[in-house]
């Protein structure tokens, strides 16, 4: 519930300001190419089904993330300054980061957030074609979505005619997946460079507040996160009135 | 254009979503002796009474309830074997165990032990985590001549969690190629007089995992060692994990398996251990099904089988003090399938 106040909150403030407009821009968001790495506190997590595995690599890996994609919402103070507000449907890829995982034939630790990060920025290179701009700000992260299907198709009935697998990987996935926080807020700082509608952006954020739904003694629990995102941003509708 | 790019991306979100596949479970059952009694041993002949469990997955892992009765055939070529009785039974009640884990790191020969300790990590948790609270437990490993018994944290524990990062990070570098002597025995004697002295509770049992070593230290005398054990009322309870591969020392084998015998240890072989794909995060299923019965096991009021048997040895007469083993297979039959289910039974006259 308190989530939904907060989605609620940033809706009306975007709203409010948006009414006020003299330039605006609406497009969307693709960001197809993660960089991550996530730490533990502990050396080894320990699932429900009595296994364990090493508890991260501390390496930052490369990930293709397709499913991320959203919108983007740009509005104008002046010719330099700007606030941005996005919603985002991001993939959070951590697979590589369980060596014990790197022979599996599946390394979907994989989740999906929907993101809203609140931005300022400033364009550094006022007058020029192609701008350079900084910003900076919060992101909302909300959810914790598995976007690795299960095809029915796969479904095998064994000997017995039971319907019953047993599958580790795939359940300690979600059990580690399950230990993220529903919502948390991270610091998000970046660069992108933008020519006409389209722009290149890259973002990093990293977490300062607790990643952990529940915090284990005897377990390891999330420690820092990191996020680099390479994102393809193309606008849509714009408004401009300050230009003029 | 705007609807082109738009439609090229959902396509490619489309394209990402995974498909993840499910693998089967299997092996439904497990079988094996809770504890092997000589009643009578005459020159040529014996009776044996052996309670024995079959955990049954469809049954929520209890004792099976299908009739077993006339689907027992023994395995054997030394002796001639004859059912004297089988029934269900209930174990006595024996009340709370003070739980000794022992067990020791490398690998002689690593062929076919690539996932002992892959293995052996779950099982040894599931004992851990079902034991406690109600009995209390203890995690020690051998290492070397200089210092033969290590023992985790601070001796026995009621906090199961407590053991979980040291058990992890023994088995994650257990695997490696060892040629060192075992001091195997000194650490069983120590572990004995520390759970003599430690130990709250009356009854007592050590569960010792032992990888494939070839060397050990000899330097106790056997008969001191299986004398203290009963005299400290611990029981030597084995789950073998790789059978037919773990023991490169035969003189070490047969003196643990005595030991076994002799304290009316529990005694689990699985006969599939080449079944799971380990590097898939496939779980060995029907050693973890047995894991999660030893407290239970040792605790008492447990519902098993009881048999009966008369043997005839028909090469020889038996000697006292030798220990001998059979085995017998118990065919389950479900609607769909029928299964030969192996129980090795190891005996000895006390």
């Amino acid at each position: 519930m308190k989530c939904f106040k907060v989605i609620l909150f940033f809706v009306l403030f975007v709203v409010t300001l948006h009414s006020y407009s003299q330039k605006y821009e609406f497009g969307i968001k693709y960001s197809p190419l993660l960089i991550s790495k996530i730490t533990f506190d502990k050396k080894y997590i320990i699932y429900n089904d009595f296994g364990s595995t090493i508890a991260g690599d501390n390496k930052f890996h490369l990930y293709f993330t397709g499913i991320s994609l959203g919108l983007f919402y740009k509005e104008y103070f002046n010719k330099i300054n700007y606030f941005q507000a996005e919603i985002n449907f991001n993939g959070n890829n951590f697979g590589n980061q369980i060596p014990d995982w790197a022979s599996s034939r599946k390394k979907n630790f994989t989740y999906s957030t929907i993101d809203i990060p609140l931005l300022i920025g400033i364009t550094l290179n006022r007058g020029r074609k192609i701008k350079l701009n900084l910003f900076g700000g919060i992101n909302n992260k909300f959810g914790r979505f598995i976007t690795t299907f299960y095809s029915s198709f796969s479904y095998l009935i064994n000997d017995n005619m039971n319907n019953e697998y047993y599958y580790a990987d795939k359940k300690r996935k979600r059990e580690l997946i399950n230990k993220f926080k529903f919502y948390y807020v991270n610091p998000i700082i970046g660069l992108s460079i933008s020519k006409f509608g389209s722009s290149i952006a890259l973002s990093f954020e990293k977490n300062i507040y607790n990643l952990n739904k529940v915090k284990y003694d005897y377990n390891a629990n999330f420690k820092d996160l990191y996020l680099i995102r390479i994102s393809l941003l193309h606008k849509i509708q714009n408004k401009n009135n300050i230009l003029k | 254009m705007k609807f082109i790019v738009i439609e090229i991306l959902i396509l490619i979100v489309i394209v990402s979503c995974k498909r993840e596949e499910n693998i089967l479970v299997k092996n439904y059952y497990s079988a094996g002796v809770i504890k092997s009694e000589v009643i009578n041993m005459y020159a040529d002949s014996a009776e044996l009474k052996i309670d024995f469990f079959i955990l049954d997955k469809t049954n929520n892992d209890e004792n099976t309830k299908q009739n077993i009765l006339n689907k027992i055939t023994f395995d054997t070529t030394d002796f001639e074997i004859s059912i004297d009785s089988l029934c269900n039974t209930i174990t006595n009640y024996e009340g709370p165990f003070s739980t000794g884990i022992l067990l020791t790191e490398g690998l002689e020969d690593i062929v076919n032990m690539e996932k002992y300790f892959i293995y052996e990590e779950p099982v040894i948790r599931k004992i851990i985590h079902t034991s406690t609270p109600t009995n209390e437990i203890l995690l020690s490993k051998v290492v070397n001549n200089k210092l033969s018994l290590e023992i985790i944290n601070n001796g026995f524990t009621q906090n199961s969690y407590s053991l979980d990062q040291p058990l992890a990070d023994i088995c994650k570098n257990a695997y490696y190629t060892a040629s060192d002597t075992l001091p195997i025995l000194n650490a069983l004697d120590s572990l004995i007089n520390y759970m003599s002295l430690n130990a709250k509770n009356n009854k007592k049992n050590i569960m010792l995992f032992c990888s494939r070593r070839l060397n050990f230290n000899q330097n106790i005398n056997l008969q001191t060692l299986i004398n203290k054990a009963k005299q400290s009322n611990i029981k030597i309870d084995l789950i073998e994990l790789t059978p037919n591969f773990t023991w490169r020392n035969f003189k070490l084998e047969r003196f643990i398996y005595k030991l076994n015998a002799l304290t009316n240890g529990m005694l689990y072989e699985t006969p599939y251990t080449f079944d799971y794909m380990a590097e898939d995060g496939e779980l060995p299923m029907d050693m973890i099904q047995v894991a999660g019965k030893v407290n239970e096991i040792n605790n008492g009021n447990f519902n098993c089988f009881e048999l009966n048997l008369k043997i005839k040895n028909k090469n020889e007469n038996f000697i006292s003090d030798s220990l001998y083993n059979f085995s017998f297979d118990i065919k389950i039959s479900t609607n769909y399938e029928t299964k030969y289910i192996n129980v090795p039974v190891y005996f000895i006259k006390n």
